[in-house]
């Protein structure tokens, strides 16, 4: 490493100057950095979409948790950027495929998802360290605070997440819903493709959005990591003090100067007196000397005592401090007031906060995470058979559970017992659970007993005339508050079996069969 | 309006009673008006509905598809008075109402009635006409009285008012307030008739009739301003479920809550789509109202009373759509 090629200004920065430092390399090489990660990503994340048509948040997941190895050629670009050597794409595709396999499983699995994950990366792939020697390497490198690097990781996660989110809004609002042509056509699209639009269209924005964030993330770190190394071993001075050296190394013995100068000290040696025929010009000399080196110290003093010498610069880190001091320290802050310190450590306290909430929130929402990656994902898909059944209509609990063993008797007990609305509502729930569960009708909350007895007539069921007359008595006892004659109650009662008991038998029959 | 063919109710159908009596004179204007008024089935529906629940009708639609001639029939077959106002820029406020004027014979002050003393109002092309104009309109509307020279006046009842409005794309026309829009009971559009229907019309016009309007000599009085007074009280017996008042308020409330409706309708559509549902299951027949015949009724009532946000305009989405998008999405009546 020859610093004095480096094509980045060396100086002491704090922890966010320097990542600034890394979004300007980022910026000045992101036409190549993008062009790599499409290059190492696309053909793979096309191939899971194709693999797993069903499951396109599964794809943008692998890519995302393969991310420590397609960064890898973005350092590449990076550390080769910083010493003016521009890689070709071919030097970039040899390179990279062989930095893929470097320390492989603990990048993707426990290195994964270390939150100095960027500034620790050069380490292993520039310099080459594994093992103790790595850590130790890291610890060192640590030990001035890397909240930055922490914060910084936080924030392109939420950044990331935003843009895929946007990207995804962006594309639906594109999407004429309200064009009947255009919804069947998607519809067709999806059905047959075995897509989900929704899934999909939040896949294709998260992978889109790695894409944009990653230079400037994997930028981010090695800049970091470029000023810690300045910092703690001085590469500024090093850097001047080579450039200083190569100076004094090229400069040449001038002959010339020394010859005139012993020729000149020759010519006045025999002649002692010429010093000494002008001693008042000397000590007049020597007076102005006096007098300009006081005017230029007071300058001096003048120009420290300036604006510019007396700005002041925070850092924040953590340091292990003695206990005896701590109480010390407590007091002065006590009698400190609008400490930026505690400003910082009130963000730094609230930024945690925010993140424990959204873990337990992910945390809380694990079932249903679960239960969309369990391979149901088809269910997102409006079709018949996945669509989630109704569990309620008309304030009727339409779930199978909640419905007696017997229908007929429980319902013939409520008529016996002068509870004639709840028997005749338990024979409707119950025929409408039965519709439900076993004849795949589909009902909307919306609907009313009327809609759901057309749906019903739609399919030219055995039971729609049963059905027909069922609702019929139903609406009249429950809007026209009269209720049906014995005969007639005891007749829908009998009937009933025959029409959703009898079919339940021969369905079990079927299963059976098969 | 083919539930009854589905849904025949033994029980009632054994027991004529006075349902059964109001019903059977609801349907004998109704095939009056229909003698006239061809292939308009629905605005026909509507406009008795109007006269049932003693409500104003707003009648959307292109000049020429039998407007006047629907409130002509209506007016005609129920032995009523008619009158028609078309509403123009320059009219006046007691163009509508009346005025006093000063009679030098007998040198005293005498009142003019306006044509709003009548039973049957046509006001045409209302957003033609300035605020103003419009206003005391609505005013006559909603206290169904006139007010001249500080002297109160009782319109006639039965008292109903059809606007119609051209489409507001349409040049010098002024939208209606939404507060009152708000007055007029339902809203219905009157379309350009299918070509069965229109040769039915044309045949009708041009045989035995000079020029082109279609006289209403043919439709008979079968009922009496009074008789529709009982009908009126009659809708008010028809029987609703608490679940339907509450179903009701549910929708109305979902117009408030609902995106992209700029402002939603106000508690007097929850009243309206009651007393309109009523009336509805009058026309047909029955005797209790089901969430069938609010839905039925719903776009009539609440597509004047909703204003959708300028994004939704913009992308064309019609009212219609968003309440049908609301009568599919709350729940139906909960027993």
């Amino acid at each position: 490493m020859d610093l004095s090629k480096i094509s980045i200004k060396l100086r002491p920065r704090n922890g966010y100057a320097a990542i600034d430092l890394g979004t300007r390399m980022a910026q000045r090489n992101w036409r190549q950095m993008i062009l790599s990660c499409l290059i190492f990503t696309l053909p793979l994340y096309l191939f899971l979409l194709f693999l797993m048509p069903g499951h396109p948040l599964w794809v943008a997941i692998i890519i995302w948790w393969l991310k420590p190895l397609w960064e890898r050629p973005l350092l590449l670009i990076l550390s080769q950027d910083v010493f003016h050597q521009n890689l070709s794409l071919s030097d970039i595709l040899r390179n990279g495929f062989k930095l893929l396999f470097k320390q492989l499983i603990p990048s993707i699995s426990w290195r994964r998802f270390s939150p100095t994950r960027s500034f620790d990366a050069p380490v292993m792939q520039l310099e080459n360290l594994a093992g103790q020697a790595r850590s130790e390497r890291l610890s060192a490198l640590h030990s001035r605070s890397p909240s930055s690097i922490s914060g910084m990781t936080f924030m392109m996660h939420l950044v990331e997440g935003l843009i895929a989110f946007g990207i995804m809004t962006f594309i639906l609002q594109f999407i004429p819903m309200n064009d009947v042509e255009w919804t069947l056509f998607l519809e067709e699209l999806f059905n047959n493709t075995g897509l989900d639009l929704f899934y999909l269209l939040l896949s294709i924005g998260w992978y889109i959005a790695m894409l944009l964030i990653a230079p400037f993330y994997v930028a981010g770190g090695f800049s970091s990591y470029l000023n810690q190394r300045s910092i703690r071993e001085a590469w500024d001075l090093e850097l001047i003090f080579r450039q200083l050296a190569r100076k004094h190394k090229n400069k040449k013995f001038d002959y010339q100067n020394l010859t005139a100068s012993i020729l000149l000290c020759l010519f006045l040696l025999p002649s002692p007196n010429i010093f000494a025929a002008e001693p008042t010009a000397t000590a007049l000399k020597e007076d102005a000397y006096t007098k300009q080196k006081h005017s230029v110290k007071a300058t001096i003093k003048r120009i420290q005592e300036g604006p510019d010498y007396k700005r002041t610069e925070q850092t924040f880190e953590f340091r292990r401090i003695n206990p005896a001091e701590s109480d010390r320290d407590k007091n002065k802050e006590k009698n400190s007031s609008n400490d930026p310190l505690l400003s910082k450590e009130v963000a730094k306290l609230l930024s945690w906060l925010f993140l424990a909430a959204l873990v337990i929130y992910l945390l809380l929402k694990l079932p249903a995470i679960i239960d969309y990656f369990s391979g149901n994902s088809g269910a997102k898909n409006k079709t018949l058979d996945n669509k989630k059944k109704p569990e309620q209509l008309f304030g009727l609990d339409l779930k199978q559970e909640s419905l007696p063993d017997d229908v007929v008797t429980e319902a013939l007990n409520l008529w016996q017992a002068q509870q004639a609305r709840e028997a005749l509502g338990l024979l409707y729930r119950a025929s409408l659970s039965k519709l439900i569960h076993e004849y795949d009708c589909e009902f909307e909350d919306g609907f009313t007993e009327l809609e759901c007895y057309q749906i019903v007539h739609s399919k030219n069921l055995a039971l729609t005339p049963y059905f027909e007359k069922l609702t019929q008595y139903w609406r009249l006892l429950a809007y026209g508050h009269q209720l049906p004659s014995e005969p007639i109650f005891l007749s829908l009662l009998n009937q009933w079996p025959n029409y959703f008991e009898a079919e339940e038998a021969t369905s079990e029959e079927v299963d059976h069969e098969q | 309006m083919n539930e009854e063919n589905q849904f025949q109710n033994p029980e009632q159908a054994q027991t004529p009673d006075t349902f059964k009596l109001c019903h059977d004179k609801i349907q004998a204007i109704r095939q009056q008006v229909k003698k006239a008024v061809i292939g308009q089935d629905q605005v026909v529906d509507l406009a008795l509905v109007s006269l049932l629940a003693a409500g104003h009708l707003l009648i959307e639609g292109v000049p020429g598809l039998g407007k006047t001639l629907l409130v002509k029939s209506i007016a005609k077959a129920i032995s009523g008075n008619f009158a028609r106002i078309q509403f123009t820029p320059d009219l006046m406020p007691s163009d509508v109402t009346g005025h006093a004027f000063f009679d030098q014979k007998d040198s005293s002050f005498k009142i003019r009635k306006g044509p709003a003393f009548t039973n049957l109002l046509l006001a045409d092309e209302i957003n033609r006409a300035p605020a103003k104009t419009q206003a005391s309109l609505l005013e006559v509307m909603q206290e169904q009285q006139i007010t001249i020279e500080g002297r109160p006046y009782k319109l006639d009842k039965p008292f109903m008012v059809l606007a119609t409005q051209n489409p507001l794309e349409q040049e010098g026309t002024y939208a209606l307030p939404e507060a009152e829009l708000d007055r007029f009971l339902l809203n219905a559009t009157i379309e350009y008739p299918d070509a069965d229907s229109e040769q039915a019309i044309v045949k009708m016009i041009t045989e035995g009739h000079v020029g082109d309007s279609f006289a209403t000599e043919q439709i008979e009085a079968v009922a009496s301003p009074q008789d529709i007074l009982k009908l009126q009280k009659a809708v008010t017996k028809i029987e609703v479920d608490d679940s339907l008042y509450a179903y009701t308020v549910r929708l109305v409330q979902a117009t408030r809550q609902w995106p992209g409706i700029r402002a939603g309708a106000g508690p007097r559509a929850s009243i309206a789509l009651i007393r309109c549902a009523k009336a509805l299951v009058l026309l047909r027949g029955g005797r209790y109202v089901t969430p069938d015949d609010i839905k039925q009724i719903a776009t009539s009532v609440l597509r004047h009373r909703i204003s959708l946000s300028a994004e939704l305009e913009i992308e064309g989405v019609k009212v219609t759509n968003v309440i049908h998008d609301i009568l599919e999405q709350v729940e139906a009546p909960r027993n």
